[in-house]
């Protein structure tokens, strides 16, 4: 009758439609390759975070940085260790005897996705605009005076003093090279659909979706052995791990820490861990009292286990911290060893420093940090122990670093990563009071710190160079204005069937891309 | 309705007989609705208020050799969380917050968003004009940006989620009693009322108020569990209570990374907002079946 | 109040609002601590490098000057440039309308083809096998948070049973309709609950009501009955409950769009909210604005065409 019929049709209905969808194959399954046979030709990404911008002056996102390093070259380009440079679009280079004066020597094969050549005169135009663009990146080049396109296959480049990352900074993504003819016809609308002389070319952009990708017919290097890559976007880390797990991906980016050990317990699935240039630290404010007193900031640093932080907040999967430069990056020094774990010795520190008693201050984290959150729960505890009392205050992400930022802070949870191999960066945000982030907002001061990163960014003897950096770093351990507490590995989960997936300490991966394989599964 | 729908008197007479004893099963199974969801939440308050004796551990102490201990492990009857802490009393010492949520900031919206409905309803003109469209521009605008915006300026924390959910849900209140309001307005008891020459004051709140507080009520207990969902909702988008503090929805947005391998630290603290949620959808459908049958 | 007479009022209402918002939108944006500058720069942010930004961004003018900036622009139909995505802040809205759109439309058409059996079959028989079932299973779904629930559809019909693709919108109409098959499920759950119980109320309500009697006694054939004043009555209900539900729904679909990675409205709101991009925050609010402004007006032309009586009880 009428009060059973409806529901018995409606509930009949739903399993119907269960079973039916059940038995279908997804339509929106990549194609990855037939089953049997040969090697698949597309490989598919999962990114935790959306791309806002093709355009390499203006990225801000590590995600549309990485995804530059495939679309565009530039002059030169990091190697697969993050330690040294290699020729891209110039093929060699010869530096004046004063150093004042680099003269690139271009590859004549080197065009653009539509076939066009790369010219000298492309190069001087991307440079010149991107170092202009206001907020950019153009501070790194302060000591250019000049760069000209003598001929089409020549850029000469002259300095008002030696500065010798400048090779390094004319391989970082924000100098890529565009085509000049067709951005100044366009303008920024050239970035939705770019061209670039990369390995690979867009081929469909949903900054919030999907970016697709296919081979560049006409690159210069080897060509790649994938003919297409879709980066998709899913900001769901459940969702990213579950579509590895089924197959739909077959590399994803930053799987959850809690969920790594289940991944490499899959058949068929790994972590992996690519050493990165990414150094986690907590910010001292010294406009607060106590941490104007280095006898407190050394406690701190012995209060502190890094090993604990690094097995609740990492899994274990982290360094523990010693020098404030990258784990590993050139000119690190391997000879300064963490600060070890010693709760009576901070505590005799503090009393010495005239807090017998301990005293409070607050933390600020980034909520939905993960690790950030775990990280600040073991700071607390151990903190508590030698009787500093630490009240954590989670923000969301701006408006954590504007408290930071602005000299009104006490404790906060930060992190460095390079966006050149020079050194010269991150010793000027960190070892430098006068390079424009006060020491990582420290707000503290050492002359023969600054005067050394001048001196070490103007010295292009590279054992000089380490001599230097090497005394940067052990004053700034000594002094330690802040706390480096580890260096974290970029994660990746990858399937078996991928063949050699790669992640360089600066993030990219477009050299791994060229070279890697993918079989059935 | 299988019967024959051609009418005969007595058969209709009949047939309102058996509706009327059918109405009278189903007032008590009404009240039985209402009992029940008394009765759970009487549980929920009574668990928040005796959380500190029946909890056996600390909620926020944390214990690196027992993570992730499944429910039912020694000492643990929920199981802990990523750091160790015993969900168990977590959960307990949660439900003060979140109930304090439910009604706390409920019983301002409800009181404030009453008050104004009536006197816009009652009082018509240019005040009602004025407090509508600003009810209007409350509605219109997106409550998302209004509350993250809130939650942004004055910074996370659970007294700034109270002003938060202050600031933007009064409007719905307001809207209801007003829409009630103008009805009643026009009502004989009313009419009544004003030719006795009773003042207006006594008018909205003796006559009016008690006649046509059904409507909001009800819509409060909906509220008030829409509430501790929208509590979940900021600490899932990380603008709810601070760590470590052991606010429900925070557990969930904390517990959702957990989800594939330790499913309990996400789904009890969700069966827990479950279980308060449905307490008071119980409470106000034997509300509102009560008071209107009163009504009528 | 005559049915129409009250419109042109209506409008001038709605453009003061409209125009209230803009102005609200505008200063609680900049009064959120956290520049653009912030979100661009990250931890490699100078005090000179934010400066300059700023500037280039216009956000070191007066205040008020940047605000008529805004309306003037405004009404020539530019939103401005959104400062995160390098593009007109129309175009990025536009690219996220349309899984939200589909979204929103797809899981209100399945909370009506799940709500309206249930509710008339809960009403017609009050107190039956299925008024108590459903009662129960909706005062259940209630009490659950959106993104829980997504996230168990996910696990039980995408993981385990690989019946419906994990994430993102899809391509093709039928595309869309099965990758959005969860997340439409999960909003048509939170909503059905209201809408049964409306419909079951109304359902019950006109039942009783006497004129049906009267129009049985009268030897009205059942069937039309039932459309004449229970249908019809309960529609009126509906149309009321979708139009103040449905202007909820368009920011709340935040949550099931992360869970769901479907890049919609929702997410771009939260996330330009967070990065501070000002021309696209004011954008959608504005663009939501005007949405819930025209569902309810629509909304009331509907009620008031179905039924002269309009602005009793029935809806608030």
């Amino acid at each position: 009758m009428f009060r059973a019929t409806r529901s018995r049709i409606l509930s009949a209905g739903v399993i119907v439609l269960a079973v039916a969808a059940a038995g279908c194959s997804s339509p929106a399954t990549p194609s990855l390759g037939g089953g049997t046979g040969p090697a698949v030709s597309t490989l598919v990404i999962a990114n935790a975070v959306k791309v806002d911008t093709l355009d390499p002056e203006a990225n801000s996102v590590n995600e549309s940085i990485w995804l530059d390093q495939n679309l565009y070259s530039r002059l030169l380009q990091p190697n697969s260790t993050g330690t040294g440079l290699l020729p891209d679009l110039a093929a060699s280079w010869t530096i004046s005897p004063n150093s004042l004066t680099y003269t690139f020597h271009l590859r004549p094969d080197a065009k653009f996705s539509n076939g066009s050549p790369v010219t000298a005169s492309d190069v001087v135009y991307s440079i010149t605009r991107s170092r202009a663009f206001t907020g950019g990146w153009g501070f790194l080049l302060t000591q250019v005076k000049t760069i000209t396109a003598p001929d089409a296959h020549t850029v000469v480049i002259t300095l008002s003093q030696p500065h010798a990352p400048l090779l390094a900074d004319l391989a970082m993504y924000a100098y890529s090279v565009v085509p000049e003819s067709l951005v100044k016809a366009q303008g920024s609308s050239f970035f939705q659909h770019p061209v670039g002389s990369g390995p690979f070319m867009v081929t469909s952009y949903s900054p919030d979706s999907e970016v697709d990708l296919a081979r560049n017919p006409y690159f210069y290097g080897a060509k790649p052995k994938i003919s297409k890559v879709r980066v998709l976007i899913v900001p769901n880390d459940n969702t990213r791990v579950l579509m590895l797990q089924s197959k739909r991906a077959d590399v994803i980016e930053n799987p959850p820490g809690n969920l790594v050990s289940q991944i490499d317990r899959t058949p068929g699935l790994s972590v992996q861990l690519y050493p990165s240039t990414r150094v986690d630290f907590i910010q001292l404010d010294e406009h607060y009292k106590p941490f104007k007193s280095l006898l407190v900031r050394q406690a701190l640093n012995y209060a502190i286990d890094r090993n604990s932080i690094i097995q609740l907040a990492y899994q274990g999967h982290a360094t523990p911290g010693a020098s404030f430069m990258p784990y590993k990056m050139q000119f690190f020094d391997s000879a300064i060893t963490p600060y070890p774990y010693d709760p009576s010795k901070a505590k005799a520190l503090l009393a010495q420093a005239g807090y017998p008693h301990g005293f409070t201050a607050f933390l600020i984290t980034v909520s939905g940090d993960v690790a950030g959150q775990a990280e600040a729960i073991v700071l607390k505890s151990e903190l508590a122990a030698v009787g500093i009392n630490v009240n954590i205050q989670a923000y969301e992400l701006l408006t954590a670093y504007n408290k930071e930022d602005n000299g009104h802070s006490q404790m906060g949870e930060r992190y460095w990563t390079n966006d050149i191999i020079d050194p010269d960066e991150v010793a000027t945000f960190g070892a430098d009071c006068q390079g424009g982030a006060n020491a990582f907002n420290s707000y503290w001061c050492d002359g023969q710190a600054n005067s050394m990163v001048a001196q070490a960014r103007a010295e292009l003897n590279d054992a000089t160079r380490q001599q230097l950096y090497n005394q940067i770093q052990q004053i700034v351990y000594q002094q330690s204005p802040f706390i480096v507490t580890d260096y974290s590995p970029y994660r990746y989960g990858v399937g078996s069937w991928v063949h050699g997936f790669q992640v360089t300490p600066l993030g990219n991966y477009d050299l791994s891309l060229e070279t890697l394989t993918i079989s059935s599964h | 309705m299988t019967t024959a729908w051609t009418a005969s008197p007595s058969e209709l007479l009949m047939r309102a007989a058996t509706r009327a004893a059918g109405r009278r099963r189903s007032v008590a199974r009404r009240r039985l609705t209402l009992i029940a969801g008394l009765i759970m939440l009487g549980i929920a308050i009574l668990a928040a208020l005796l959380a500190p004796v029946l909890a056996t551990q600390s909620p926020t102490a944390i214990d690196p050799a027992h993570l992730l201990a499944p429910p039912f492990s020694p000492g643990h009857l929920l199981g802990t969380d990523q750091y160790g802490r015993d969900l168990f009393s977590r959960i307990l010492n949660g439900a003060g917050i979140d109930l304090g949520i439910a009604f706390g900031a409920t019983s301002v919206t409800l009181v404030g968003g009453t008050l104004i409905g009536l006197i816009a309803g009652y009082r018509g003109g240019w005040i009602d004009s004025f407090l509508m469209r600003l009810v209007d521009l409350f509605f219109a605008f997106p409550f998302l940006v209004l509350i993250i915006a809130i939650v942004a300026m004055l910074g996370p924390g659970i007294r700034n989620m109270y002003v938060a959910i202050w600031v933007t849900s009064w409007v719905a209140y307001a809207r209801i009693q007003r829409a009630q309001t103008v009805v009643a307005k026009k009502q004989q008891y009313v009419l009544a009322a004003r030719a006795l020459g009773y003042g207006s004051l006594r008018v909205m709140f003796r006559h009016i108020l008690p006649n046509t507080a059904s409507a909001v009520i009800i819509f409060s207990m909906v509220d008030a569990v829409g509430n501790i969902i929208l509590a979940a909702s900021l600490g899932f988008l990380g603008l709810g209570a601070q760590p470590p503090t052991p606010e429900w929805g925070a557990m969930i947005a904390d517990g959702q990374n957990y989800l594939l391998t330790s499913w309990w630290l996400a789904t009890l603290p969700g069966l827990a907002v479950v279980f308060v949620g449905v307490a008071f959808s119980l409470v106000g459908d034997g509300l509102a079946d009560l008071l209107r049958a009163g009504e009528r | 109040m005559s049915r129409f007479g009250s419109l042109p009022r209506r409008l001038v209402h709605l453009v003061i609002v409209l125009f209230l918002i803009t102005l609200v939108s505008f200063f609680l944006l900049r009064l959120i601590p956290g520049d653009p500058a912030l979100a661009i720069l990250g931890s490699s942010y100078t005090h000179t490098r934010a400066v300059a930004i700023d500037n280039f961004l216009g956000l070191n003018r007066p205040i008020w000057t940047q605000y008529g900036l805004f309306m003037n622009r405004l009404f020539q139909g530019n939103l401005g440039f959104s400062f995160f995505y390098d593009e007109p802040a129309t175009t990025v809205i536009r690219q996220h309308l349309a899984p939200t759109l589909f979204l929103i439309v797809y899981g209100a058409v399945l909370a009506a083809l799940i709500s309206f059996p249930i509710g008339f079959g809960a009403g017609l028989h009050r107190g039956g096998v299925l008024d108590q079932v459903s009662r129960l299973f909706f005062t259940l779904s209630f009490a659950m948070p959106a993104f829980w629930l997504g996230i168990i559809l996910i696990l039980l019909f995408s993981v385990h049973v690989h019946a419906f693709p994990i994430s993102g919108f899809g391509s093709g109409f039928i595309g869309h309709l099965y990758n959005l098959f969860l997340p439409a499920l999960t909003i048509a759950l939170g909503f059905s609950t209201v809408l049964v119980r409306s419909l079951r109320a109304a359902t019950i309500a006109t039942l009783q009501a006497e004129f049906v009697d009267t129009a049985r006694m009268k030897g009205i054939r059942w069937w039309r009955v039932l459309w004449r004043h229970v249908f019809r009555n309960a529609i009126l209900a509906v149309v009321a409950v979708f139009g103040v539900n449905l202007a909820y729904l368009i920011s709340g679909t935040v949550l099931v769009e992360n869970v769901f990675s479907l890049p919609g409205l929702g997410t771009l709101l939260v996330n330009s909210v967070f990065q501070r991009d000002y021309p696209v925050v004011q954008g959608l609010t504005l663009l939501f604005a005007v949405l819930i402004v025209a569902i309810n007006l629509l909304t009331d032309i509907v009620q008031a065409a179905l039924d002269p009586r309009v602005g009793q009880e029935i809806g608030t």
